[in-house]
């Protein structure tokens, strides 16, 4: 009896403590991690922490939610997300709309494909104040193109292209549409060409390649690239100012912030209106990132070898 | 075997250029229905190019393809109506198995009551019914492969092209996969041009072989034809004629070659098959034909060096005069370093042109 149960092998020690962090993925390299964290805390945690806080202590007393309140019940003030949503949400559909085309062309084999990239990416290098300046120059009432028409004899007045809703959209166009292009092309080249000639020699149309197999597959790129275009284009301030019409209709969130916080130096009511713009932009992204979850997210290139 | 739907396809002088580079040339071939044929040969001799030109992926240069009688060269890959299979599978991944195999009934608007029997029947006959749910990620590389076919075969197509479909497989799984594509073949009477640069794969498979090299057709045969009476010294060397010894002829007579090795120092006999041209010859010997000892004529002494066990035999490679080097299969007792007299029948030694 006492010889069988030695020859039993001895239960198992305790793992260590080392052993059994290394199991749930934690050893030293993850020290390597806290540098990256602590800069993250220090400059956007705190700061956002510190205007929320902020933002429950109005100048003027009246309850934690008083400056919420009042932004809600004013208007004027309320009516800015409506105006920003209405320059930021088609700006990004449109920029994606175009950027899924171009990609789709792109993934074919075709001439000076490298130039026309770098042509189509590089306005991403602008400064959104270059471009409004650019904007003024050219579609502003002096600027070249209403010049040209005028001399043409084509209209008898300048074209109303500056100074409003349509001048601060063709900015947002502008500067969102090299980011957006950029995303869904990375994405679309990573798609199998295969899959669309298996399409093909199953009989299907280039329409139906596109919209039954290519479209699909770059979905999750498309929703991404549309997140990114949208939040640069929500946070829209110097061009609706330079070529919008600022007390109107591109009165703009950001706009309303920077009055609150520099022409009435109420710092918490600022950073009220930066906490509903945060809010906005978090139930876009995630009605979008809902969306995007039923999408197929998988692998965009056939089968493992 | 069911009647095939196709009777002929014919095949005359395709060429396909891609600027400067030929990669195919005046391409012959007539396909019979219920055939199959594999175009066999290294990558890059243009069996691929072949391949996609009938499918419609890729233009071509010169040439024509009718099937039974209808030009078809010049239709777009969807309007010709074949079934392809691609080596990397190129299944559909945002779509279940049963949609990737559907798709093709779908996009042709066949009767949606049509389509459910369809795909089910062409799930059978491929054994992946219970997976018809899961996505092909989820899936083996072989199961992966099979949908593809099923989604080929589903479409009753006249002809179905086959691109390398088991090189991405592993060596159990491709012989595996090679009888299920036999047996495919058999009970559906399809008929496929497959490509390989396997010559296994083509032997077991093919009713015919056609041997391609730099986008030249080099023999068209039936396997027996190409293993046993390959054209030439590169066909032999494909066909497990490892042993291709350069040599210089000293007589022909009624079929039959002598010829000399290694600087004159052996003496071959071997089945003549040069053109009767001046030039280069080798003698190609397959490694199973050399035997080691006995005392008959066409003997080459030779030192073992490298001795490979495989149990049921040995694979030596043996060094001869003029730094000959021959590789044989034996049942013998051999150790690296002995000297060895090896030798083949004339009959299994075949005397080409070097250069053919």
């Amino acid at each position: 009896m006492s010889r069988a149960a030695t020859a039993e092998p001895p239960v198992p020690a305790r793992r260590s403590l080392r052993h059994r962090l290394a199991a749930v993925g934690i050893d030293r390299l993850v020290l390597l991690a806290i540098p990256a964290a602590a800069t993250i805390a220090l400059l956007f945690v705190y700061p956002f922490l510190y205007g929320l806080g902020l933002s429950f202590q109005p100048l003027d007393g009246g309850g934690a939610l008083a400056n919420y309140r009042a932004f809600f019940n004013d208007a004027y003030q309320a009516s800015t997300i409506a105006k920003t949503l209405r320059l930021a949400l088609p700006a990004a559909l449109l920029n994606v709309a175009v950027s899924v085309p171009i990609a789709h062309k792109m993934r074919q084999p075709m001439r000076f494909k490298r130039l026309i990239t770098t042509a189509l990416i590089l306005p991403v290098t602008l400064g959104t104040v270059l471009v409004a300046e650019g904007l003024i120059r050219y579609f502003g009432p002096n600027g070249w193109f209403n010049q040209a028409l005028l001399g043409l004899g084509l209209i008898d007045s300048p074209l109303p292209l500056t100074n409003n809703y349509v001048g601060v959209f063709a900015s947002l166009v502008i500067t969102g549409f090299p980011l957006a292009l950029l995303i869904v092309l990375g994405h679309a080249s990573g798609i199998d060409p295969d899959v669309e000639k298996a399409a093909a020699t199953l009989g299907a149309s280039p329409t139906q390649r596109f919209w039954k197999v290519t479209f699909p597959l770059m979905l999750p790129g498309v929703s991404i690239a549309f997140l990114l275009a949208f939040v640069a284009a929500f946070a829209v301030f110097p061009s609706a100012v330079m070529v919008g019409n600022p007390s109107g209709e591109t009165r703009v969130i950001s706009i309303a912030a920077y009055q609150a916080a520099y022409e009435q130096f109420d710092f918490p009511m600022a950073s009220t209106i930066a906490m509903v713009m945060a809010a906005v932009e978090l139930a876009v992204i995630a009605v979008i990132l809902g969306l995007r979850s039923r999408l197929y997210r998988g692998a965009t290139a056939g089968g493992k070898g | 075997m069911p009647e095939p739907k196709l009777r002929r396809l014919h095949i005359e002088g395709v060429s396909k250029s891609f600027g400067e580079q030929v990669a195919l040339s005046d391409f012959h071939l007539d396909v019979s229905g219920g055939e199959f044929v594999a175009l066999l040969g290294p990558s890059g001799c243009g069996k691929s190019t072949m391949l996609n030109c009938l499918a419609g992926l890729l233009p071509l240069s010169a040439g024509q393809i009718t099937l039974d009688g209808r030009r078809i060269d010049t239709l777009p890959a969807e309007r010709r109506g074949f079934g392809m299979v691609f080596q990397n599978y190129a299944l559909f991944p945002h779509l279940t198995v049963r949609r990737n195999v559907a798709f093709g009934l779908q996009v042709r608007k066949t009767p949606s009551d049509q389509v459910g029997p369809r795909v089910d029947r062409a799930l059978d006959q491929v054994r992946l019914t219970e997976h018809a749910g899961k996505y092909p990620s989820q899936l083996s590389g072989g199961q992966q492969q099979r949908v593809a076919m099923a989604r080929a075969i589903v479409l009753e197509p006249p002809l179905i092209l086959m691109d390398e479909p088991l090189s991405n497989l592993d060596a159990q799984l491709r012989t595996q996969l090679r009888t299920e594509l036999r047996r495919l073949h058999q009970d559906l009477g399809l008929t496929t041009i497959y490509v390989t640069h396997d010559q296994s794969e083509a032997l077991s498979l093919a009713d015919r072989i056609v041997i391609l090299r730099s986008g030249q057709m080099l023999q068209v045969g039936t396997p027996e034809d190409v293993y046993t009476q390959p054209a030439g010294a590169y066909v032999a060397a494909f066909m497990g004629y490892r042993n291709l010894l350069p040599a210089h002829l000293k007589e022909t007579r009624d079929g039959r070659a002598t010829v000399l090795l290694a600087d004159g120092q052996v003496q071959l006999d071997g089945v003549d098959r040069t053109s009767g041209k001046d030039g280069e010859l080798v003698a190609a010997i397959r490694p199973e034909d050399l035997h080691v000892g006995g005392e008959d004529r066409n003997r080459i002494p030779c030192r073992a060096e490298v001795v490979e066990y495989q149990g049921n035999e040995l694979v030596v490679t043996a060094g001869a005069a003029s730094g000959l080097s021959l590789q044989l299969r034996t049942t013998e007792r051999v150790a690296p370093g002995d000297q060895l007299s090896v030798g083949a029948d004339a009959a299994r030694v075949l005397v080409f042109e070097a250069a053919s």
